[in-house]
Parts: C-alpha cells; structure tokens; sequence
C-alpha cells in the first residue's frame, strides 16, 4: 500500500507540483513546437511517456551494474545516451517499417525521444536514489507532465493569436514567452516556494 | 551524390541566423539552457561556448558524412555527438578548473539534447557544404550566446549587483526561477521584434536563408506573417464628417 501511495505520490509531483516543462524547463522548446498540432497531441504524449518510461526504467537497472559504478557520471551518461538512441532507433524502424509511418510523424517521434525531458529522467533518478516503483512512476510523470504543458501552451496560443488588445511588438513569441512564464510561477507556487520578495 | 550550394556569406549568415531569426527569440529553440542555468554571466558564456563547439562539430559531421543517410539514424548521430563533445569538455575542464562543473549542474549535459543542434543539422547542414555547415553553425552559436549572456548578466546584477564577479549572498533568489529567465525572453522578444518591424520590414519575406524550419517550426507571428491589409485612406465615419455640407441640401431638394 505504500509503495502504491509513493508511487502516484511521485507521479502527481512529477506532472502538477513540480511539473518537469514549467518548473525546470525541461522539453520546453519541444512543447512549444508540438503544441501547435493537436490532431496529434495523443500520439505525441503517449511516444514522450513511452520514451519516459523506458529511459527511466533502463537507466535504474544500468545504474546497479557494479561496473558502471566505478566509473564517473560521464561515462554513465554516455550510456544512458547510447540506450535512449538506440531505443529510438529501434521505435522509428518498427514504425517505418510494420506501420509504415510517414516523414512527419518520424520527424514528431524524434522530437518526443530525444529531447531534455527524457533525458534528464536518468539523471534525475541517479541524483535522487528512486526506486524501481518510483522510477516508473518519475517516467510516466513526465509523460503527463508533457501533456499538461501541450495543453496549457496550445490553449494560451488560441489565445494570443485571438487577442487584439496585444499591442503589435509583443504579438507572437513575445506573448508565448510572458504566457510561459506566468504558466511556470502558476505551477510552481504549488510547491510552497515563496517569491523571496 | 553531389549537393551544390551558393556560398553562404559570413555577414549574412550573422546578420540573418543570428539576428533576425533569432533561434532563441523568434523561434524558442533550446531555450532549456538559458532558463535554467544562465544565472550568471559566466554560465551563460559557458553554455553559450559548449553549444557553438558543439555545431560546429555536428553540423560538419552532418554536412561531410551523413547528408545520404535517412533521417532517423542522422538524428542519433547527432545525440552521439553531442553527447561525446560534452562528455570531453566536461572532463577537460574539470581538469583544469575543478569547481567549473558545479556551477552548471545538469545542465551542461542537456545540451546534448538541445533542439537547436537537431534543427540547424536537420534544415541546412545536410543539405549544403562543409564551410556553409560551419559559418551557420558559428552564427546561429553567436545569436544564441548573445540572448544568453543578456540573460546571466541581468540576472547576476540584480542578484549579485555585480557582473563576472559572484561572491556574497544572494540578493533575489527569486531571479534564479524560471519565471524570471522567461520573462526576461519575452521583453527582449518584444524588443528584437520591434527592431524588426521598424528597421527591417523587408527582410521578413526573405526566403533565401528562411527555409522550411523557419516557417513551419516557428511560431506564427500573426503580425507578421499576415499580408498587409490596405486600409482605406477614408473610412466611412471620416467620410461623412468632411462631405460638404451643400451635399445634404442638394439630396434635400431633390426628395
């Protein structure tokens, strides 16, 4: 029963507390360009949870090799890298080839796996010393996190692009820009933190 | 198979991938590194050097051996690569200055993972010449470092109150968050854009150096990308107001 509440404990801190996009900026780049395609924001969310998962869960079983712990954090990264690339290499081929998936998606799916977000999960995990339970549940997090932010930035854009009260040099990026922001001190006094003001 | 390609100009590349289309400011690219770890004007040079060697690298990697190669298996090159020249001057650096690393933390390693790498290899490295490859790779390295050093040295002055010099107790913390960072994008968004539109209107329809990831990966700036509406030199309202006033008599006279 613990190790159930420890784990949608993490998963809720993962995606609304401490949301990875908002309050450490993580994918955010990636979240800004794939929020622009709702028709795909359920494949979207579903490969960076699959990429999530994965990495996060293969990352906690390299990291009890006693080999790799001799060796420093770099080399550990490297071989979190060489996973995650080879992952999304073996992902790619089988949708090219069994679902025959076109250029965009192809082009989206590199998007969902290789980016901030996914691999920090790794680190994230190595630095804090999660469990197996809690890795999974960091995985899908950030999964759920991603989709959060997918929804909030596409939601802001609509209306950004519809207000005609933004005055003409703060139209577009600017406006995203202030909107992000105010959308991460939103989540992030979730958490309690004060401004220090 | 051979690709040929007009030689991009230094100028032009600065002027156009570093400034007017701005990765960073037009198009949020990479923006991770700059939110969180340029808080201070060292980080941001730091950040900023680490990703310039790293196109620099990838995008004459990409331009010399992968432009045959399909997308997907490119794309894991370019991680690989990355990730090695960050790995390498993580090592050396931490040789030469041990307390160099903890200033960066995670960071540092993210940006083999930085979107800018991926999109500069992906829309212009595989797809013309090396030296090309190499000046794009500097210039979109350049606008990205300026955007960053702005950034770390706002934030180090009003936390530090001073600049290349942090010592003492933080002021703000809150100017570490990345709401700050972000709004601090956003203001020199809104800046960069009026420059744009002020000083440069033509060069928002320029296409030789705008290639497809500028279009379609960018946001949309309704503003600017929409064709300008001919308004009438006289609205109705103001119609009215300066017909001549014999005009009602005459429709008067003839009821």
């Amino acid at each position: 029963m613990t190790e159930i509440f420890s784990f949608l404990q993490l998963a809720v801190y993962a995606s609304f507390l401490q949301n990875l996009v908002f309050s450490a900026s993580y994918g955010i780049s990636e979240a800004v360009r794939l929020a622009k395609r709702p028709k795909h924001f359920f494949t979207t969310s579903l490969s960076v949870t699959a990429f999530s998962l994965y990495l996060s869960v293969t990352a906690y079983f390299v990291d009890k090799i006693p080999l790799f712990e001799k060796l420093g954090f770099s080399f550990r990264f490297l071989f979190y890298v060489l996973i995650l690339t080879l992952g999304y290499l073996f992902a790619a081929v089988i949708m090219k080839k069994l679902f025959h998936a076109d250029k965009k998606f192809l082009n989206s799916l590199g998007m969902c796996g290789v980016n901030t977000l996914v691999i920090a999960l790794p680190i994230i995990g190595y630095k804090a010393s999660l469990s197996l339970s809690e890795a999974i549940s960091m995985g899908i997090g950030a999964g759920a996190a991603f989709t959060l932010a997918l929804l909030l930035i596409n939601g802001g854009m609509k209306f950004i692009h519809r207000n005609k009260y933004i005055p003409e040099f703060m139209k577009g990026t600017p406006a995203l820009f202030i909107y992000t922001a105010l959308l991460s001190l939103a989540l992030s006094s979730f958490t309690g933190d004060f401004l220090y003001i | 198979m051979k690709h040929h390609s007009p030689k991009l100009r230094i100028r032009t590349a600065l002027f156009k991938g570093g400034f007017i289309h701005n990765p960073v400011l037009t198009q949020i690219i990479g923006i991770c590194p700059i939110v969180m770890a340029a808080t201070s004007l060292r980080n941001a040079l730091l950040i900023s050097l680490f990703l310039t060697f790293i196109l620099v690298l990838c995008e004459s990697f990409t331009s010399l051996f992968l432009k045959d190669t399909m997308r997907y298996v490119r794309l894991c090159f370019y991680t690989v690569i990355s990730a090695l020249s960050v790995v390498f001057g993580d090592i050396l650096l931490s040789r030469i200055y041990p307390d160099f690393s903890l200033g960066l933390g995670i960071y540092l390693y993210l940006l083999t993972a930085n979107a800018l790498t991926v999109i500069r290899c992906e829309k212009f490295a595989c797809k013309t010449t090396v030296r090309n490859s190499i000046v794009d790779a500097l210039a979109s390295g350049i606008g990205y470092g300026i955007v960053a050093v702005i950034v770390g040295a706002v934030r180090e002055f009003i936390n530090y109150g001073t600049v290349l010099n942090e010592t003492g107790a933080e002021r703000f913390p809150v100017v570490n968050s990345p709401f700050f960072a972000l709004i601090i994008l956003g203001f020199l968004s809104a800046i960069h854009r009026y420059i744009v539109i002020r000083f440069y209107p033509n060069e928002l329809a320029d296409t030789f150096f705008m290639n497809e990831v500028w279009e379609k990966v960018s946001i949309k700036d309704p503003g600017l990308s929409r064709k300008k509406e001919k308004k009438p030199s006289f609205s109705e309202d103001s119609l009215d107001s300066i017909r001549p006033r014999h005009s009602l008599s005459e429709q008067e006279e003839n009821q």
